[in-house]
Order: structure tokens, then sequence, then C-alpha cells
């Protein structure tokens, strides 16, 4: 088997991340280069007091003569360091307290846990003055009291990540292979959380600039003769009728300062993100795409020549047909990445905006499925069971306002006729005491009675078309036999025509009157269920397929290894009329997915 | 076939398994009996809430039993030491069911696989001709030691996890639902190579899987755990071909496409 070499995940340089680096840069540059070059303008006194703007002084100068844009300049340097000195403590005591209480027996744990949580609620302004008065006026006990109070939020964030990594698999595949606690800890749960760690730290470099210049400012910080920003302000603040100037430089250097951190901060969190930098597709609607050669306009459901395809243009579904009579099941079976399901989710409409999907024809009854529909219409023409109960449920909501949702809205039937049409589906299941059933939150029930429920409820609205996607795979098996029992015998009795998803080649073949076979967005056979239990099938992939699939039938002393790259996607025609092909399926188009 | 023949690897005698205590504690395993001969493949099956992952779990040590017996040849790991447990610990390997969260995406192949030969230093240069060896033993090119999970499809992880269960060389390899997470194809890719292990390195081990059809491909003997309770256990083909136990049938005619398999006619006018 060839190797997938998939490219890293890059990083992604958004603009807010660049702008961040470029301030955070020029601040770090001026607090290098600024106290070398203009230390005696900032610090000599001079005669010149209390005077405005001017050519020498640009902003001015303070109550001792020294120049308010060069004293703010050199600020930099001391605040600068100040913060980090502080972020450093905060980032190595936080995430060493955080490993230590994760690796505490389970009491302590949980006690100091809680105490730690109560100290994140508590506004770190105040704790870092309480301990700033305790520890006295100066420059280190105002970071150390900021530090102490920003290291809850980094013991907490590194002992909740540790709780949630150490449940991964290779965590406890460590343990079984004998590393010992701490090599867990710096092999496999330090490097899976440092890019949240990164995060908050960026973060937390703006907070204590603000906790430190705010700590100076009301003098509890940094002391005569040094200064920071906060000092300036302080001292600015005397004059702040007559001398105005003298307070905004320090205060634009703190908002430069606590901004590009945030940038950074902001920056990183986007580009860490896996899901961040979708970008969105128009959605397109039918074309000028050529006609199948067999269309078949006496079916229940025609679909002609449908193709799904990325924003930025891959298709992922090439070329689809298909038709579904009245009272048929459908099976469309295919391995992930085959298509079915986006198939079966652009007849329902539900595919994501982003998806642009074309299609000569797309029709249901004499609903046309490629024109935006009225909601009320789509949902009672087409009931959707989708593949896992316990979460197409909301576990909030009581079982019967989540069935009779589409009764209520789209029918507009009363609260009570259609709780109790739902009663009566339910019983007709033959779920037991489905009056106290509607009245329970979803945990209460089976994973086996959700799905049949959830199945039920599509019948009320009586339904033209049922999709179902994957709707057993979610099941055990004896509870997957009475479900597909059930979708058999709603066929039988009412006639309901289904499309059935699924990967499993048994379930189709018992359930579908029909089977199509799907790999790399393409149709490549169409058989009868009994065709395909009979095993008479005449694709190389569908009979590949059959090869790979264990089977309690018989013993198999090798399984056939499928590859779903290795066959053309050309679809096998044979003389049956039923089946249908599509023009761009024609022979010699042969290509291949990568 | 492997020579001791006397005495089983595994023997797990009348365990008990409870969570919680008090009014709320709820038994998961109530009593359960079975053992798994040198080379031998036992294939556990059951529902979901069947104790089919506990059994797992306390049989590697990271669920306590709160009764009974399990010994390792002969040796009951219940009542041993905690240095003689760790040194237990690698003699009983597990392959776990996801493969993408099984790896750690911050390491490479190689030292996740150097973490297994040698747990205290895991360092890839030293172990390298190991490395090598046991990436070739589950056909993968010795050079994807430098590589990071991430490039890798679910099958090959499969395949990793594989390999760094066997280069501890354990005596008992426990697959708790190794292919439920996969394509069929892969599933295929996965069971073969489990087949070819089977036979190139004399493997013992514990399949445990829902899916009737993959247990019947690779066990040579069969448990059905229902409701934390074994139903029944025997030779593969006995118990498929002739079931003793309702439930035991039951399950095996729910199989899509078994012999017993019965969903009710089909609609007489379909097209």
């Amino acid at each position: 088997m060839a190797e997938t070499a998939r490219p890293r995940r890059r990083f992604r340089w958004t603009t807010g991340l660049i702008v961040g680096i470029v301030m955070m840069s020029i601040m770090v540059l001026t607090a290098i280069l600024a106290p070398m070059f203009l230390s005696d303008a900032a610090e000599k006194l001079t005669p010149q007091a209390s005077q405005g703007p001017s050519a020498e002084h640009w902003l001015g100068t303070d109550d001792f003569g020294r120049d308010v844009l060069a004293r703010s300049l050199v600020a930099t340097r001391l605040t600068l360091l100040m913060t980090a000195a502080t972020t450093a403590i905060a980032v190595v005591a936080g995430i060493a307290i955080g490993t230590a209480v994760w690796l505490a027996p389970r009491r302590v744990r949980s006690a100091v846990l809680r105490v730690i949580e109560a100290a994140v609620a508590y506004p770190s302004l105040i704790f870092s003055l309480l301990i700033a008065a305790i520890l006295g006026q100066g420059t280190w006990s105002a970071v150390l009291a900021i530090s102490i109070a920003s290291i809850p939020a980094f013991a907490r964030l590194t002992a909740n990540m540790a709780a949630s990594i150490s449940q991964r698999n290779y965590v406890s595949t460590a343990r079984l292979l004998g590393v010992s606690g701490p090599y867990i800890i710096t092999r496999h749960l330090l490097p899976n959380m440092a890019e949240p760690l990164l995060v908050l730290t960026a973060t937390v470099f703006a907070t204590t600039l603000i906790d430190l210049s705010s700590l100076s400012f009301i003098g509890l910080g940094v002391q005569n003769p040094e200064y920071d920003f906060g000092r300036l302000l302080n001292e600015g603040l005397v004059n702040i009728y007559s001398q105005p100037l003298q307070a905004v430089m320090p205060s634009i250097m703190i908002t430069i300062t606590g901004l590009s951190a945030m940038l950074i901060g902001d920056g990183l969190a986007a580009a860490t993100d896996p899901r961040g930098g979708r970008k969105f597709g128009s959605l397109r609607k039918a074309s000028e795409v050529p006609a199948s050669l067999r269309a078949d306009t006496g079916a229940l459901v025609e679909v002609d020549n449908l193709t799904v395809s990325t924003p930025s243009g891959v298709p992922l579904v090439k070329g689809v047909s298909l038709s579904i009579h009245a009272g048929e099941v459908v099976g469309l079976v295919g391995e992930s990445g085959s298509g079915k399901s986006l198939t079966a989710m652009s007849i329902a409409g539900l595919l994501p905006e982003e998806l642009g999907v074309t299609a000569k024809t797309m029709r249901l009854g004499d609903l046309n499925l490629l024109q935006k529909n009225n909601p009320r219409e789509l949902a009672t023409s087409i009931g959707l069971v989708y593949q896992d109960p316990g979460t197409s449920f909301n576990p909030a909501l009581r079982i019967g306002s989540q069935l009779t949702e589409v009764s209520r809205v789209h029918l507009g039937q009363s609260r009570n006729t259609a709780f109790g049409r739902m009663v009566k589906a339910l019983a007709d299941i033959r779920i037991t005491q489905p009056e106290k059933r509607m009245k329970q939150h979803p945990h209460e029930l089976s994973g086996g009675m959700l799905q049949r429920a959830m199945i039920a409820s599509t019948l009320v609205t009586d339904p033209r078309l049922i999709i179902a996607d994957e709707p057993t795979t979610a099941l055990d098996v004896t509870v997957q036999a009475d479900v597909l029992r059930q979708f058999r015998t709603i066929n039988r009795e009412m006639g309901t025509a289904m499309l059935f998803i699924s990967h499993d080649i048994g379930v189709v073949q018992a359930l579908c009157d029909k089977v199509i076979v799907m790999n790399g967005g393409k149709i490549l056979e169409r058989l009868t269920g009994e065709e395909l239990a009979a095993g008479k099938v005449k694709h190389p992939y569908t009979k590949a397929l059959l090869a790979a699939t264990p089977s309690i039938a018989e013993r198999k002393a090798e399984l056939v290894t499928v590859s779903a790259k290795d066959f053309a996607l050309d679809e096998v025609f044979d003389d049956d009329s039923t089946a249908g092909g599509d023009v761009t399926n024609s022979p010699g188009t042969k290509e291949t997915t990568k | 076939m492997n020579a001791s023949q006397g005495q089983p690897v595994l023997q797990l005698k009348d365990v008990k398994v409870t969570f919680g205590s008090g009014r709320s504690a709820a038994t998961v395993l109530k009593g359960v009996n079975a053992s798994i001969q040198a080379g031998k493949t036992l294939g556990i099956v059951g529902e979901s809430g069947s104790g089919k992952s506990t059994m797992a779990k306390a049989i590697v040590g990271l669920v306590k039993p709160s009764d009974g017996l399990i010994s390792f040849s002969g040796r009951d790991v219940t009542k041993m030491s905690g240095a003689e447990r760790r040194t237990m610990r690698r003699e009983v390997q597990m392959v776990p069911q996801d493969p993408y969260s099984s790896l750690n995406p911050r390491r490479t192949i190689g030292q996740t696989l150097a973490e297994a030969i040698d747990p205290l230093r895991a360092n890839p240069r030293e172990h390298g001709e190991k490395i090598s060896y046991w990436l070739s033993t589950i056909r993968l090119d010795p050079e994807v030691a430098e590589r990071y999970p991430h490039e890798f499809s679910g099958g090959q992880r499969q395949r990793i996890a594989i390999a760094r269960a066997l280069a501890v060389q354990p005596k008992l390899i426990i697959a708790d639902e190794i292919t439920s997470a996969l394509d069929l194809s892969v599933q295929a890719e996965i069971l073969n190579l489990i087949g070819r292990l089977r036979k190139e390195l004399d493997l013992t081990m514990a399949f445990i899987s829902h899916d009737l059809d993959v247990v019947h491909h690779v066990s040579d003997e069969i448990l059905v755990l229902f409701h934390g309770e074994v139903v029944e256990q025997g030779d593969v083909d006995a118990v498929y071909g002739n079931p003793q136990h309702p439930y035991t049938r039951r399950l095996i005619d729910s199989v899509p496409g078994g012999p017993g398999f019965d969903i009710g006619d089909r609609r007489v006018a379909a097209v």
C-alpha cells in the first residue's frame, strides 16, 4: 500500500498576528534602544520645568524639566522586563502546580482544584493588591504579587488539560508499556497542551501589563526614582489639567503593548484552530448540465447528473444519476469518501452552504429539489433518520417535544393532536409505554429505542421518501436487526420509498430492493438486493468488497485487500434497462481518484 | 502450534468487577471464567454493556477486580506487590480501538516504538535496528520512523499501534475492537496482518469485538458475554454452528447475511 504523505498542517498567518508581532518588535526595540540614547533627556533635572510642547521637547517637560517623550520611551524597558518576569513566574509556577495537582491523590486533587477555582474567580487585581499590601511597596513585590495572582489560571488550565489528555489512549498505553509518571508528563502531556498554554501566556502578558501599571499608578508598585508606565501616569495625574500630554504618552504605550500582546494571543489561537480559515463558496444551482442517457421520468425521485464540489472546485460527487420508484428501497453502499452521504444529503437539501451542487434534474415527485423550497414542504415530504441516535436528540428536552416538532411547526397541529398521533405512532412500532416515553428525556431510553422513536417520528408526517444515513451503524447487532425489521415493515405496510445509506454490505443486501455501489464520487454498479446476496456482481470493485468482508457463513483463509483507488471508476452497464447510466461515464473517460 | 499446551497463558477464575459502592454500586462482571492457551486466539463477543471492555481492562490491570483470580502462566496477578505488577504489566499489551487517539501526535513513529522497547530512555537512535524490524513486521517501510502520526492513514496507524504492542514482546496481546473504526478494505488489511502475525510469531491473543463476522474470522475459541456473565464459550465452529444458549442463538441470527437472519418478507409490489 502506498504511503500517504499528507502535508503537515501549515501555520496560518493572520493579519492580526502579523500586526501584533510587528508592534511587539517595535516595543522590544524601543526597550533596548531608548535607555541607551535617551536616558539623559529622561532623567537629568533641568530648569525648563513644566513646559508645553516645543521643537526641543515634542511633548513638553515635567515638573523637574525632564522630557516627557523620552521618559515614556525609556520606561518601556522596565515595564516590559517586569511584565515578562511576571508572566514567566506565573507560567512556570502555574504549570508546575497544575501537574502536581494532577499527580496528587484524588482527595488532595479535588480539594486543591476547588481552591484554585475560587482564586481564578476572584478578580486578579484585587488579589494582587492584597498581596502587594502584605509584601510592601516596590518593584519586585509588585511583580511577585501579580504573578501569584496569575498562577491559578495556569494551574487550572494545566490540571484540566492533563486530566483530559490522560484519558487519551496513548497515555494509558504508555502506562501499560511501563513508562513512569514524570516521563508521561514530559513526553505525552506537556507537548500536547503547548498550544492553549501559549495562547493563555499571551493573554496573561497583556493583563499583567495593565495590572502592573495599575499598581504603580496607585503608588504600590515602582517607586521613585525608578519609573514605568504606571508611575509616569501617576506623575502625570497631578498635572492632568495644566499638562495633559504628560499622561497621554504612557497611556498610548500601555495601549500599544497590551494590544500587541492581545493580537498575538488571538492570532496564535486562530492559527492553532484546525477548523479556522474556511472559505465559503457560492452555491451554484442547476446549470447547463448534460442529461443522462436514460432519464426516468416515471420515478418518484429522479436525480440526473448530480455533482457536488468543494468551494475550491474539487469534485466530491462526479455525475451521479439515480431514480427511486414509489415503494422501493434503494441502498447506497460504499466506503468513507465514496460520496454516498453527500448524494443523499443533497437530495435532502442539507449540504453545507459552501459546497457547490449542480444537476440536470433533481426532483421528488413534482418538487424541484434544485431550488430553495418551502421548508414545510421539504420537511413533510422527506423523513430523515441519522446515524447516531445518541447525538441527534437534544439531551435537555423531553422526547415528546422533539418528536412532535415537525408536526407542530410545519403541519400546524396543536400540541395535543401532535402528541396523540405520536403516541399512536410509537405504539404502532411496538414501543412499550409510549405515553411515558414521550415524557422522558433522551438519556432514559436505550439507543435502539431512540432510533426506533426517530423512525416513528418521520412517519407521522407521512413522507414520500425516507432518507436513512447509516441508521444502524451505532447500534448493537441484535438492535440493528430490530431496526431493520422495522424499516422492512414500514416499507411493506405503508409503501414508503427509502434511500438507505450504509457501508455494510450485509445490511444493504438484506433490506434493499436495489443497491447502488459508489466509489470515489461515482456510481460503479447497480444491482438488485438478490443479485448482491447471491454474489452475482460484475464490477471488480464490488467483487473485491465482497471478498474483503469476513462472514460467519464461510471462513475465508485470506481476505482480499481492497484499495479503493486501484479501481477504474467506470460504471459497468448491463442490458437491464432499469440500470441508468450517464454520459460522463461513457467508456473512454477512464480516470482514477488520487 | 505451541508446545506448552498444559499451562494456559491467561486464566480468569470467578472474576468480579464492581464500580462504585453502596447503593450505587454496579457489578459489571459477575464471576467470569476464561482461559487462553499459548498460541491461541480467544474471541470475546458481546453487545454494549456486556462488560467486554471491562474484562480487557481487568486483564491488563487498568481495573482492579473486586473478587476472583487473574493469573498469567500460573502466577496470580491480583495478589502481586507493586514492583512485581509493574514487570508483569509488560507481559500483556493492549491494542486500543481508535487509531487516531492511540498515537501521541507530537512524537514520531520511531519515538513511539522506542518507548515500547525501552520505556526509560526511549531513544529512537539506540533502538534503530529493532524499530526497523518491527516496522517491517507490520509491512511498513523502516524510513517511516522519522514521521509523525498525522501523516498516516487509519489503517497504517492501526498497524503502528500493533507494532508498538508487539515491540514489548508480550506473552498476551489484547485487541479491543481494533477494526471497528476502520473501513471495510482497511479492516481486511488489518485482519490479514493479524492472521499472518498469529502464524509467524505464534501470538496468544484475546480479540474483543462486537462484530461476529470478524470474531469468527480470527478466533480459535469464542466467549460470549451477556450482562457481565459468560453465557457460552468453546470452539468457534462449534459455537457458531450449534449455539447452546438462546442469547448466542439470537446474536448469531441477527448478523445480516447470516443463515438465520430474517427481517420479514419483502414488499410484494416492489418494482
